[in-house]
Order: structure tokens, then C-alpha cells, then sequence
């Protein structure tokens, strides 16, 4: 896993950090749809120039964004030659062993290709600008509606967030765990797959139960600090939606409408 | 004196087991005491802890926080009274950041971001941990987790502070900063604490200490009290602290100890000016 930097913060006091989650939440949604919108070399070409706008206004290094897109490059790449292959339209542009490769199936492809990596650049932009625990708070905002039907939005939220805290805890944990069931003979690193899948039952047992036994004490010291649910509860983090946030949606649905008179 | 915390006649049996885990236990905490419960592994003390805070109900006998009496419907008025830091640093830590750990008990009163803000700051202040106020947990030390489950406590303003065995997972260092931080906090703010341990260590600075064994209360008075019974605790399975052990075995050695010292402090001071009182005699 290392080398993948979807899901990693990068602090920093960019344009893009200062954003409230909200606005990235919604850019990356109606970007997922307006991506399908665009067909033809200025529809993309736009979509391109404004993924590159973004990036560049994150500050996030290009290097560092093309380092981690690396793991899913030979997928995008994959998608390319799939549809070189197996799309018939137009003219043969070459032939080689029975193959044969159309200009339309060119095309195709580097503009199949090109949404999808487009598609990875900017929710991946989104998790390096927004911590963990705004992205929450976003998704908590953005779905209060919902409550009115009984789905337990601050729950899941509360539940998330409590996740994202244990993450590093339970990491540490799996590795003691490992060195300690190593220690003992164990072995996870060598020997047939089956062999291994029953070693990581001493991993995971020991892990499980010491999860359990965690969550009951923190549920404890929850209870203890008054935790009775969401009613009557304050909000320590508030979100400020800002001018910038009006205006960058505004931005986006301008980008919304010329990719549909462009399109063709 | 105010009582702070009253324990009447308490008993409690576990479900399918034939022994009380406790007997009759009955004490009292005065406003601004700071009570150490001393015991060995299944002397009670857990048990204990765990009716205080209302998460066992007695089977018979009483327990008043603050004037409320303990049961099912004031258990919620119970807690408010009272900040609670348990053993584990890293199970009570609930938010995401120092701060948002702090808050989480003020969101759950219902307190606003105001307010929030200024008992977020001060709580931390009083631990020592305002440098720390954006730091996640798992780049916090033990010692420095505890601080902040002992600010998330006193930010909610509790009558009653109790520890619940919450040195016991830390190293030394860790352990010296949690009563480091506890011990100023009662001089400066006045405040209640009940410490459960079993670390006899932990004892040499509170007011009044209980020890506990098998269920019941054996000794009860000023940590000077309860060391003079030496052979006892040790009995009981408590460990004397290294101060006391040493001034003690020297005195059986025929070194004319003067007292039997609570803490390092006191026997190394003893110890350098009798090194030099009898270098003196010496000489002479």
C-alpha cells in the first residue's frame, strides 16, 4: 500500500484547503456526473484545463500527485487497450497479426482513459485538502436532511469519525500483535497461501477481541462524559460556508452548462 | 465538613458467584479530601469504582453523590457530578484531535461554542497540554493522553474527581506527570478526588487512604497510619513503596533511622545528613 496517496491529508492553507468540506463533497458529486458529459476534443480539453486549475490552486505538488497515481495507472492504461481493441468504428489505421485498429477505437479509448483519470485526480485532490474529520462533518451537514425519515445521520457520523480516531490505535496494535504471535513461531510471511491464511487466525482472533474489549470502554467513558445520543447536543466544529464556496459552486455549474453546449 | 461522596453499608455480588466481591463497605469523602483506595487484584476496588460511577447497582446500601442518592433515575444528575479517568489512555480518548476530545463531553451537555472555546482552553491549561490542542492521539504520549482525559474531566466541572486506576498503564515518567497534574490541580482548584489504585506508591500523598482486601475495608487513616503496618499490606499482597522498605530493612540493620520515610525525598535527605553525622563521629 505504500505509495497510494488516495486518502491522505497533506496540510497546507491553500484556495482548496480553505474550501469548506461541503463545496468539495459537492464538486466531487457533480463532477462524477459532469465528467459523462463531455465527448468531443473541447469538452474535454475544458474538463482537463480545470482539473489542472484545481490541482493548481491545492498547491499540491504535480510529482506528488503523479507518484501516487501510479498504482492505478496500468488500469487506466488497461481501459485504453480494451478499447482499442474491441471498438469497430471508423477507419483502420493499422493491422499487425490480425489485429485491427480503428481511429475511432484510438480515440475512444484516450478519451475513456483520460475521464477516468480525470475522475481519480479530483477525489483524490479532495482527500488531500480535507481531513478525515471535515469530510464528516460535510457528509453530516450535507445528509441532516435525511433525518427527517429517521436515518441516525449524527450516529453514523459520530460512528465515522470514531473509526477514523481508532485507525492509527488498531494499526499499532496488529503490528504488536504480529511481533508478539512472530515471537511465538508464527509465521505470516513465508509458506503456501493456506498455511498463512490459518497464521493470520492468530493475528485476527487476539485483534477482535481486544477491539470488542476496547469499544466497551469507550463506550463506558462516553456514557461517563454524558453521551445520551444527539439531542440536545452542540456542535464544537461548525462549518462557515463563505462567499468563496457560493462563488466556486458557481463556478461549477457555469462549467455544468458550457460542457453542454459544447458537447456534441 | 461538606461530604462530598457517602457510602452506606454497600454490598454487591456478582451474578452466578457465591462470594460478595463487596461486604459491607462504608466510608465517606469530605469536599476538597483527596481519598486514596488502595487494594490488591479482587480486593474489591474495581468493583467499587464501578458502583461509584453507576454502571453496577449495588445489591444492598446506599451511595449519595453530592446530597443526590445513586439509583436508576438520578444516574444521569450522578455523572454530572462527577469526572471520571479510567485506566486505558487510549479507550476514553473519543475525538479525533486534543481539542475535539475536550469537547465531546461539552457537546453532550449542550454548551455553547463560546463557552466551549473558553473551557476547552482553560481545561487544558490546567493539565499542561495547550501545546497540544491540535495534536491527534497517536502522536501523544501515554502520560500526555491521561492529561487530556483529565481535562476533558474538570472541563465539564465535576464536584468529584475520581481515578480509576489511571496511572496503571503508564511509565514512570507518565505516572509522576498524572499526579503531578492531579496534585496541583486540588491545591489550586480545591477539588475532590478518590483515587483507586494498587500501587501503595500512589498512597504516600493523599489525605486519607483506604485499603481494601477480600471485599471489605481493613485499614482506614493518614498514609502514616496505614505504613505502620508494614507486614500487613504485604500480606494483602500491596508492595511497600522502595523508600519505606529501605528505611525500614536499614533500621533492622542497626542504622539509626529516624523515620520510616514515605517518600525519596525525606530518605535521601535522612540519608546524606546521617552520612555526614556519623563521618562526623568519626572523625571525632
Amino acid at each position: 500500500m505504500n505509495g497510494m496517496i488516495i486518502g491522505k491529508y497533506v496540510p497546507g492553507d491553500s484556495f482548496i484547503h480553505r474550501l469548506d468540506p461541503r463545496t468539495k463533497l459537492l464538486l466531487m458529486f457533480i463532477y462524477v456526473f459532469i465528467v459523462f458529459l463531455a465527448n468531443n476534443g473541447w469538452t474535454y480539453g475544458i474538463l482537463t484545463l480545470f482539473t489542472c486549475l484545481l490541482l493548481f490552486l491545492s498547491r499540491i505538488p504535480f510529482s506528488f500527485m503523479i507518484r501516487g497515481l501510479k498504482p492505478v495507472l496500468w488500469v487506466i492504461v488497461f481501459t485504453f487497450f480494451l478499447h482499442v481493441l474491441l471498438t469497430k468504428e471508423g477507419h483502420i489505421v493499422f493491422q499487425w497479426l490480425g489485429i485491427e485498429v480503428y481511429d475511432k477505437a484510438i480515440q475512444q479509448g484516450a478519451f475513456i482513459s483520460l475521464r477516468f483519470l480525470l475522475l481519480i485526480v479530483v477525489t483524490t485532490l479532495l482527500t488531500l485538502t480535507t481531513t478525515p474529520i471535515e469530510v464528516t462533518d460535510g457528509m453530516e451537514s450535507l445528509l441532516s436532511p435525511l433525518k427527517k425519515w429517521n436515518v441516525p445521520v449524527h450516529e453514523l457520523a459520530l460512528m465515522m469519525s470514531i473509526s477514523l480516531r481508532f485507525i492509527p490505535t488498531l494499526m499499532e496494535e496488529t503490528e504488536k500483535i504480529m511481533k508478539a504471535q512472530t515471537a511465538r513461531g508464527v509465521d505470516f510471511s513465508s509458506g503456501p497461501l493456506q498455511e498463512r491464511m490459518k497464521a493470520m487466525t492468530a493475528l485476527l482472533v487476539p485483534l477482535f477481541i481486544s477491539a470488542f474489549k476496547r469499544a466497551e470502554e469507550l463506550a463506558v467513558a462516553m456514557e461517563v462524559r454524558g453521551y445520551r445520543g444527539s439531542q440536545n447536543r452542540t456542535k464544537w466544529r461548525e462549518l462557515t460556508w463563505g462567499r468563496i464556496d457560493t462563488a466556486f459552486m458557481l463556478f461549477i455549474g457555469l462549467l455544468a452548462i458550457a460542457l453542454w453546449l459544447l458537447r456534441s | 465538613m461538606e461530604v462530598a461522596v457517602r457510602v452506606d453499608d454497600v454490598s454487591f455480588q456478582y451474578a452466578n458467584e457465591q462470594t460478595y466481591a463487596l461486604q459491607n463497605i462504608s466510608f465517606q469523602v469530605y469536599k476538597g479530601e483527596w481519598v486514596t483506595i488502595v487494594g490488591h487484584n479482587g480486593s474489591g476496588k474495581s468493583t467499587l469504582a464501578k458502583l461509584l460511577i453507576g454502571l453496577l447497582p449495588p445489591t444492598s446500601g446506599t451511595i449519595h453523590v453530592c446530597g443526590i442518592p445513586l439509583n436508576e433515575e438520578t444516574i444521569w444528575d450522578v455523572r454530572e457530578q462527577l469526572g471520571i479517568v479510567f485506566q486505558n489512555p487510549d479507550n476514553q480518548f473519543v475525538g479525533t484531535t486534543v481539542q475535539d476530545d475536550v469537547a465531546f463531553g461539552l457537546e453532550n451537555r449542550g454548551i455553547q461554542k463560546e463557552e466551549m472555546k473558553k473551557r476547552i482552553n482553560e481545561a487544558l491549561k490546567k493539565v499542561k497540554m495547550e501545546d497540544f490542542i491540535h495534536h491527534e492521539p497517536h502522536r501523544l504520549s501515554g502520560g500526555q493522553k491521561q492529561r487530556v482525559a483529565i481535562a476533558s474531566a474538570i472541563a465539564l466541572q465535576p464536584n468529584v474527581i475520581i481515578l480509576d486506576e489511571a496511572t496503571s498503564m503508564l511509565d514512570p515518567s507518565g505516572k509522576k506527570e498524572v499526579l503531578h497534574v492531579m496534585q496541583s490541580l486540588r491545591r489550586e482548584h480545591d477539588m475532590t478526588v478518590i483515587s483507586i489504585t494498587h500501587d501503595l506508591n500512589e498512597v504516600a500523598k493523599a489525605d486519607r487512604v483506604i485499603v481494601m482486601n477480600k471485599g471489605k475495608i481493613v485499614l482506614e487513616g493518614t498514609p502514616a497510619h496505614i505504613f505502620s503496618y508494614g507486614e500487613k499490606l504485604e500480606e494483602m499482597g500491596l508492595d511497600l513503596p522502595f523508600s519505606l522498605q529501605l528505611s525500614r530493612r536499614l533500621k533492622n540493620n542497626g542504622i539509626p533511622m529516624t523515620a520510616d520515610h514515605l517518600t525519596m525525598e525525606g530518605l535521601v535527605s535522612e540519608l546524606w545528613t546521617l552520612y555526614s553525622a556519623m563521618s562526623n563521629i568519626v572523625t571525632k
